[in-house]
């Protein structure tokens, strides 16, 4: 009988802040090639900077951690830290659907939030969203949302701990 | 021959009536931020009881608090209410007691003067909010006649105050490129200034001219595959001056914001009153690019290289006649240059350098011209700003030139104590003056009245202070004196103090000094 072990807050943390550093170098690369804010109307017009935004940090997350994310159900940050996203009590992957709702939805609209200077309605927002994980499940508010786990490593009864 | 002199009667008769009609068309509407036609921010003796001989008695009247700490807006008296522009609305005043009558609200901020118009019985107001475009309203009802945005492109910015002149409205445009070229991923610049005529009534659009008529193309590449384009820039920043005589619209130019440059950059444009038709264009400074980019490092993909001396024409054009009664524009230039131009065909007639000019430097926002004494009054800033300084000695101060000869008759600088950037010595703000004074103020919130033949100091008042005011427990701080600058009205003189732009001190006090009888 296999036993997950979730992913400690340290690791979670460290995989969080590398891959946000990743997505936000990645970020300006990306809106330097595709152009999406070279022309004045994003810049004039909220709704039209926050698509373009939305859409540059899709684009750049997708490319930074797709193929991560689809074969291994890792982001860039969670492959270096030695942690992946599981279906609630699995080591099962969860299905594409589920990792692209939890990883794509969410970030862009943290950007979004801070692109449009709403003072401190970020931390709010990010302190809701991401405070739960201080609880006993270890999980985000999108964890809850698509069942999913962030996991360290299997132990399977009658072996050694085997990392993932 | 009694026909002869009867014809020759009417013919005198008819010259008469032309010319009162011409005055009328003047009278019935309030020329906004000039206070005529012909820029010349003067008023006569029966508009303006101030004078060398009374000053002395003016006394702080009453304050009211506006909602801003960079107020922009120029006053307008109609009756006995005065209309001021505060924040995102056009507020009226009782003019003696200074209680609010009612407020519009305005989807940006009031960035201009207030020109008034009797349309079809009903008086009526006209000016710009700098976000979004040219509003006319009720004066009696606070209600929207109109709102245009002027053929507006999604940049524009409208900041030089409109004209009214007879059924058309000339509105400047300039262009907020300038600062988004901040940006790295913008893709500086496309868009030009303008000039477009409003129909008074509808403010439907008779004609839009751009200040630079050739399209932009890609002339590079900034950041990674980020475009640059040109040509871009040469907004309008002040209000346009009209010549009724020549049916003419004059009005300046700023800088380009990317290069190559335009030949209508730095200029002065002579405009065709109907159709918007070019004149003449006269460029005083060529190759002038430059944008807020450079600010932020030299070495910014944005930043034209090399950047310009950025030394727009934000004053408006005044237009007069010397003594032997030849026509004459004079333009002043952050430069520090005041030119005189012909306005038959943009030639100069002469240049006289004032100041050492500069990013804030030289003529900043308008001079004001004397047509009793035939002496134009040029405020020269002059703060260092790096990097575009002049190499001259700073000649800030108050500078009073003769417009037949270009000689300065007299020049005044206030000491205001330091030379730190909050309290820099030259004067930013436009002048008024009527026959016998002339006012102006500090970056320190000096308010200042200077005999205008002698250019003697005879009045001061310091506003960078907290003011109680008309309201019961509201009070008002008092700031830099920038941009507009003070009206002339009867016994009064009103007044924002606080302009916190570009390093300047904020204030939110809109002063009525009046002459104390007692």
């Amino acid at each position: 009988m296999s036993e997950f072990v979730l992913a400690t807050h340290g690791r979670r943390l460290f995989a969080a802040l590398l891959d946000f550093v990743l997505v936000i170098v990645g970020l300006i690369v990306v809106l330097a090639t595709t152009r999406l804010l070279e022309s004045s109307e994003p810049w004039t017009n909220d709704l039209s900077f926050n698509v373009r935004i939305f859409a540059a940090g899709a684009l750049t997350y997708l490319i930074l951690n797709g193929l991560l994310l689809i074969y291994r159900g890792q982001t860039i940050g969670k492959f270096v830290l030695g942690i992946r996203i599981v279906i609630t009590g699995t080591d099962r992957r969860p299905p594409i659907w589920v990792l692209v709702v939890r990883s794509l939805f969410i970030p862009p609209v943290f950007v979004a939030i801070m692109f449009n200077d709403w003072g401190g309605t970020v931390f709010i927002v990010a302190f809701v969203w991401y405070g739960t994980i201080l609880l006993k499940h270890r999980k985000c508010l999108h964890d809850y949302l698509v069942r999913t786990d962030v996991i360290g490593h299997v132990n399977t009864k009658g072996s050694s701990t085997q990392p993932v | 021959m009694f026909k002869k002199k009867m014809l020759l009667k009417l013919m005198c008769v008819a010259a008469a009536l032309f010319c009162v009609y011409g005055v009328a068309q003047q009278q019935k509407s309030g020329h906004g931020w000039g206070l005529n036609f012909q820029n010349h921010r003067f008023q006569s003796n029966d508009k303006s009881f101030l004078s060398s001989t009374n000053v002395d008695r003016l006394k702080l009247k009453w304050v009211y608090a506006l909602g801003t700490q960079e107020p922009r807006s120029y006053p307008l008296v109609l009756d006995d209410r005065l209309f001021i522009g505060d924040g995102n609305a056009l507020t009226a005043l009782d003019l003696e007691s200074g209680k609010q009558l009612w407020s519009f609200d305005t989807e940006s901020p009031v960035s201009t003067a207030i020109s008034h118009a009797n349309i079809d019985g009903e008086d009526r107001l006209f000016f710009s909010a700098r976000g979004n475009g040219v509003y006319s309203i009720s004066a009696d009802e606070s209600k929207e006649i109109w709102f245009s945005p002027a053929g507006r492109k999604s940049t524009a910015t409208y900041s030089g105050s409109p004209l009214v002149v007879g059924d058309q409205i000339f509105a400047p445009v300039a262009s907020s490129e300038i600062g988004l070229a901040m940006i790295p991923f913008y893709g500086c610049c496309k868009d030009s200034g303008a000039l477009v005529a409003l129909d008074i009534r509808t403010g439907e659009t008779n004609w839009h001219l751009n200040t630079i008529t050739e399209p932009a193309k890609k002339v590079g590449y900034g950041f990674l595959l980020i475009r640059r384009f040109a040509p871009s820039g040469a907004p309008v920043w002040g209000a346009p001056t009209y010549d009724s005589k020549r049916k003419l619209v004059y009005f300046g130019t700023g800088q380009n914001y990317s290069l190559p440059a335009s030949a209508t950059s730095d200029a002065i444009f002579a405009v065709e009153e109907s159709t918007g038709e070019i004149r003449w264009v006269t460029q005083f400074t060529e190759g002038d690019a430059y944008n807020l980019a450079c600010n932020l490092s030299p070495s910014h993909w944005n930043c034209p290289d090399p950047p310009g001396p950025d030394v727009d024409f934000g004053a408006p054009p005044i237009l007069h006649e010397t003594r032997d009664g030849n026509e004459i524009l004079l333009a002043g230039q952050k430069s520090g240059d005041l030119h005189a131009i012909d306005p038959d065909d943009g030639s100069v007639l002469w240049t006289k350098k004032l100041g050492r000019g500069g990013l804030l430097g030289g003529v900043h926002h308008g001079m004001a011209l004397n047509p009793v004494h035939n002496l134009i009054y040029v405020p020269i800033f002059d703060i260092y700003t790096d990097p575009k300084t002049g190499a001259l000695p700073p000649n800030g101060g108050l500078h009073a030139v003769d417009i037949d000869t270009g000689e300065v008759a007299w020049s005044a600088t206030y000491d205001t104590g330091c030379e730190e950037r909050n309290c820099w010595p030259g004067i930013s703000v436009s002048p008024i003056a009527n026959e016998s004074i002339v006012v102006v103020g500090t970056i320190n919130g000096d308010l200042l009245i200077y005999d205008t033949v002698t250019g003697e100091l005879l009045w001061s008042y310091y506003t960078r202070k907290s003011f109680s005011t008309v309201e019961e427990n509201v009070r008002a701080n008092g700031g830099s004196f920038d941009v507009h600058g003070a009206l002339l009205y009867e016994d009064k003189l009103i007044v924002t103090s606080g302009y916190q732009n570009f390093g300047q001190i904020g204030g939110n006090a809109l002063l009525v000094f009046a002459i104390d009888d007692e």
